[in-house]
């Protein structure tokens, strides 16, 4: 996609003013600079302390009238001025100028949010004059780039947030806060290419709902769409997220308020892809390598995490959304689940079943271990038909009989669901919080903060399930009354949903907790399977946090569940799980250990006729343990040797 | 420096001064000597090897006394016979040689203890500083001698700590020596002495006028030194003036912000001396006129004397002024 070609030619091209800033590797100490006021008041007020000289009389002196306003100019303007020359070294010096000689080969990436062209076809007059700054601000010679290709925002509003009426993207503002995120990929690859180019200053024009800049470092990334697999990061870089349309401070702060857009800047150094600080030392919200000269106190210490040893065999992870399911959340929860999947450093793959369900529930073409459910509505799989307590809760409900699953309902996510856990997989039902609602709890709920920090919350309330009430919020329904559709019933549960989804953030607001993100897991064992599905207590998670920043830990417990069922890498995942401080203490007990029946060994791969699959893990901890204990054999030999006495009749 | 009524002023610059005899009279040259005798005869001696005429006058045919010799006394004087006789050696005296008494007042306050701001000596070396009573002190103790060698009798007193002060035991014939004695002790203090004190000292006490050479920077709070002048004029002596400036008070020669303090009433002045110079220098000129013309107004002599100038034209001026004594 191209903006539009009349503004294009607005560009100044070569026109706009490259502002030199030099760079200053300490910057800092530029206040040092004030220093060379000392020796100017020295040289001023020094005058004032006058030799003394005595004299017979002073009856004929007669003193000058000027000599208060001569007082204060310097009698000796050249050592003054070598004064102030040599202390404005010494601060320059500390600063450490960078080399000016590198400015010319600074690289500028101008990206631009598709939503802005979207609001530019439609002759937003605000997104004309953002536009024309924006370009205005460009150094010669560099065109703007937008970051989807072939991805027109007409086509966005095939997508528009559920219960939204479609609208042009033009006419009215709220549809560009429903506009999906820039794109990560490309966004990712400018990143990337910045990394290569110190100096590389990037520009992004972007709509204030959802503009990020890149995932963590390690975190693989890629693009299902077009297939193109996008090499990982070699370092760290910027995580910026404006995840809420309203105005937010910090946004205030960083970025540069252009009407109702912002305009932010960024540049790489090196060490990183940084923005434009403008107040903060540290933009709030942004998350840097440890380490490096911008990253916050609580950074994430991705590169101490010890790596897991590879996997030969990579996990396969399914992902299926549900039809409608809004775009931004599709591209959260993809992030999030890469994310969690690059930190904890397993090889693993892609495959897109599809809104139509390419796996499909009698045979998927191939073998998944996880499945990710997202969207689908309320899930039913929990509810035991005739009520919560007519059954076990351990049974789980088999899809309706009485009729087809309708496509995106719950039963169709259920049956696809079901035939990975009974293949021996794990699924994973996220809701979105939109479809829970607040319920007491019974027992207070701690959360561990993220990212080192250590504070815990208790919070007396948490989000359920609309298909698990309590039993003060059951829905009353008269004995005999048939049983509601399990969609009417998520609808009836979630109406003040959102309600209880503002008070979470108002409590958040109010420092109810820093940041305490974590996954309420709850398994139902199907066959040799199970499923999961993850509850979102994240009421106290602060507004400017968004579910790709909290779905990283249940996409992380998954697969650390994956893998300790399998019995592979137990010690180094759960390392892992640890350092990046997932928030699992309130993972139900039974989630501790294995299900009862569920294979701890290798499992039959679905469509591969029952072949188990040899790990080449077991053989190195099979070898492992034997050399352990050959050496363990050799070395009580050994002391028992030198513990003997000396000339002494070996028994 | 030529003014009308300056006896410096018309003695006519001695063409075959020798240059050594100058030198001596240079007061850093004497500032070196410190012995005031030695300094008195050394400028004397250099400045009368410069005269035409011996300035010595007679000696009296009317015999006085005899005293025992003391070292300086001129061996001419020596009685022979008396060595001869006795072994011994004394010094003959006449009457009428002593007719003449020239007093000598020298301003001993501390602002005479103003200091030049030069400090090299003529061999280049730094020399400790020169202040005005010592130039004064030199002065006194070469007229004295000179006096003394021309046969006058000497006395010496000082003003200072609100008084003046006799120098010397007056013994008779020993004026000079105790004189310069306690003149080479004496050091600047105090304040010019109030009319009474002055006059308790300077009345006459006997008959005959006096010479009545003052030696002073003439810095007076008040006008305790005109009525000092004054009341000596009404006495009928005879009035020489010496005022002892400094070089850097004639030229102004200060540098740079200053704050100048008084050395007596210790009040302050700050300014920048460039700024300062031309008004201070108006002013100061202005305050020499009028002593001078004070001064030669009411018949007394007046003689200025630069604190780094040779000594001869003082003693010219004095010698001037001792010829119009009667004897």
């Amino acid at each position: 996609m191209t903006p539009p070609v009349s503004l294009l030619a607005e560009a100044p091209i070569g026109a706009g003013s490259i502002v030199a800033v030099w760079p200053w590797a300490a910057p800092g100490w530029l206040w040092a600079l004030g220093a060379i006021l000392l020796p100017i008041l020295l040289h001023l007020f020094s005058r004032g302390r006058s030799r003394r000289v005595l004299v017979g009389t002073v009856s004929w002196l007669r003193p000058a009238r000027a000599l208060r306003g001569r007082r204060l100019r310097p009698s000796d303007p050249g050592l003054l001025a070598l004064r102030v020359a040599a202390l404005a070294g010494v601060a320059v010096a500390l600063a450490q100028p960078g080399c000016p000689a590198r400015a010319p080969e600074a690289r500028v990436v101008s990206l631009v949010d598709p939503a802005v062209a979207g609001l530019l076809d439609a002759g937003d007059a605000a997104a004309r004059r953002a536009w024309r700054e924006f370009v205005a601000g460009a150094p010669a010679g560099e065109h703007p780039r937008w970051l989807i290709d072939g991805f027109r925002p007409a086509d966005l509003g095939a997508e528009p947030a559920p219960g939204a009426a479609r609208r042009s993207l033009g006419a009215a503002a709220d549809d560009a806060a429903r506009l999906p995120e820039p794109h990560l990929g490309s966004l990712l690859l400018e990143a990337d290419r910045a990394e290569e180019h110190p100096g590389t200053r990037l520009r992004v024009l972007a709509v204030p709902r959802a503009a990020w800049i890149a995932p963590r470092a390690t975190a693989a990334w890629a693009v299902g769409d077009e297939g193109i697999e996008l090499p990982v990061l070699r370092h760290a870089v910027a995580w910026f997220r404006l995840a809420d349309p309203r105005p937010n401070r910090w946004i205030e702060r960083a970025t540069r308020q252009a009407g109702r857009w912002r305009i932010l800047e960024g540049w790489s150094d090196g060490a990183g892809l940084r923005f434009a600080r403008r107040e903060e030392p540290v933009l709030e919200g942004t998350a840097v390598r440890a380490g490096a000269p911008l990253a916050p106190p609580d950074a994430w210490p991705l590169d101490d995490a010890p790596a897991a040893p590879p996997q030969e065999t990579p996990l396969a992870i399914a992902w299926a959304p549900a039809p409608g399911t809004p775009l931004a959340m599709r591209r959260a929860a993809e992030a999030a689940i890469a994310a969690a999947a690059g930190a904890l450093d397993l090889a693993w793959t892609w495959s897109d079943p599809g809104p139509a369900g390419g796996v499909t529930a009698a045979a998927p073409e191939t073998p998944i271990d996880v499945l990710v459910l997202a969207g689908w509505g309320a899930p039913p799989a929990m509810t035991p038909p005739g009520g919560p307590s007519a059954e076990s809760p351990d049974r789980v409900a088999a899809p309706s009989a009485r009729r087809a699953p309708s496509p995106g309902s719950s039963e169709e996510a259920l049956r696809l669901a079901d035939t990975v856990a009974r293949a021996g997989g794990v699924a994973l039902w996220i809701e979105s919080p939109g479809e829970a609602r607040w319920v007491p709890c019974d027992r207070p709920i701690r959360w561990r903060g993220v990212g080192g920090n250590p504070t815990e919350v208790r919070s007396t309330r948490c989000l359920a399930a609309p298909v698990e009430p309590p039993p003060e919020h059951a829905p009353s329904r008269p004995a005999g009354a048939p049983d509601a559709h399990p969609d009417e019933a998520a609808r009836r549960g979630g109406r003040d949903a959102l309600a209880r989804w503002a008070f979470a953030r108002e409590a958040a607001a109010a420092g109810a907790g820093a940041v305490a993100s974590g996954a309420l897991l709850e398994r139902r064992a199907v066959g040799e399977g199970s499923i999961w599905r993850a509850r979102w207590p994240f009421a106290v998670a602060p507004p400017d946090r968004s579910w790709a920043e909290v779905w990283p830990a249940t996409a992380a417990a998954l697969i650390d569940e994956v893998a300790r069922r399998r019995g592979r890498l137990v010690d180094s995942v759960r390392a892992s799980s640890d350092r990046r401080a997932l928030a699992l203490d309130q993972i139900p007990a039974e989630a501790a250990g294995p299900p009862d029946g569920a294979p701890t060994g290798t499992r039959p791969a679905a469509g591969s006729g029952g072949v188990p699959r040899e790990r080449a893990s077991d053989r190195r901890l099979e070898a492992a343990a034997w050399a352990l204990a050959v050496a363990c054999l050799l070395g009580e030999r050994w002391r028992a040797r030198r513990d003997a006495p000396a000339g002494g009749v070996a028994r | 420096m030529a003014r009308a009524g300056d006896a410096a002023s018309a003695a006519p610059e001695p063409a075959s001064a020798p240059r050594a005899g100058r030198r001596l009279l240079d007061p850093r040259t004497l500032q070196e000597i410190g012995d005031l005798r030695l300094v008195a005869r050394a400028v004397v001696e250099g400045f009368l090897a410069g005269q035409h005429r011996d300035p010595r006058p007679s000696e009296g045919s009317e015999f006085t006394q005899y005293r025992g010799y003391e070292p300086g006394d001129d061996l001419r004087r020596l009685d022979w016979r008396v060595y001869a006789r006795a072994d011994r050696f004394v010094v003959r005296e006449s009457q009428g040689e002593r007719d003449v008494t020239v007093r000598f007042l020298l301003d001993a306050t501390r602002s005479m203890a103003h200091e030049e701001t030069e400090r090299t000596a003529p061999g280049g070396r730094e020399a400790p500083p020169l202040r005005k009573f010592d130039v004064a002190r030199f002065l006194v103790a070469s007229l004295a001698y000179l006096v003394d060698r021309q046969g006058d009798r000497v006395a010496l007193a000082a003003a200072r700590d609100g008084g003046v002060e006799a120098l010397g035991t007056g013994r008779a014939g020993r004026e000079l020596l105790d004189g310069l004695e306690a003149l080479e002790r004496l050091e600047p203090s105090g304040d010019w002495p109030p009319l009474e004190a002055a006059l308790a000292r300077l009345a006459p006490r006997r008959r005959g006028r006096e010479l009545v050479v003052v030696v002073s920077d003439l810095h007076e709070r008040g006008e305790e030194i005109r009525r000092a002048l004054a009341a000596l004029l009404a006495f009928r002596h005879e009035v020489l003036v010496f005022r002892v400036v400094a070089r850097n008070e004639v030229e102004f020669a200060f540098q740079g912000d200053l704050v100048f303090e008084d050395l007596e009433s210790g009040r302050r002045v700050a300014g920048n001396a460039e700024r300062m110079r031309r008004p201070s220098l108006a002013a100061r000129e202005a305050d020499e006129e009028a002593w001078r013309r004070f001064v030669l107004e009411r018949g007394a002599g007046w003689e200025r004397v630069v604190c780094d100038e040779p000594l001869d034209m003082a003693l010219r001026g004095f010698l001037l002024r001792r010829g119009r004594l009667p004897r």
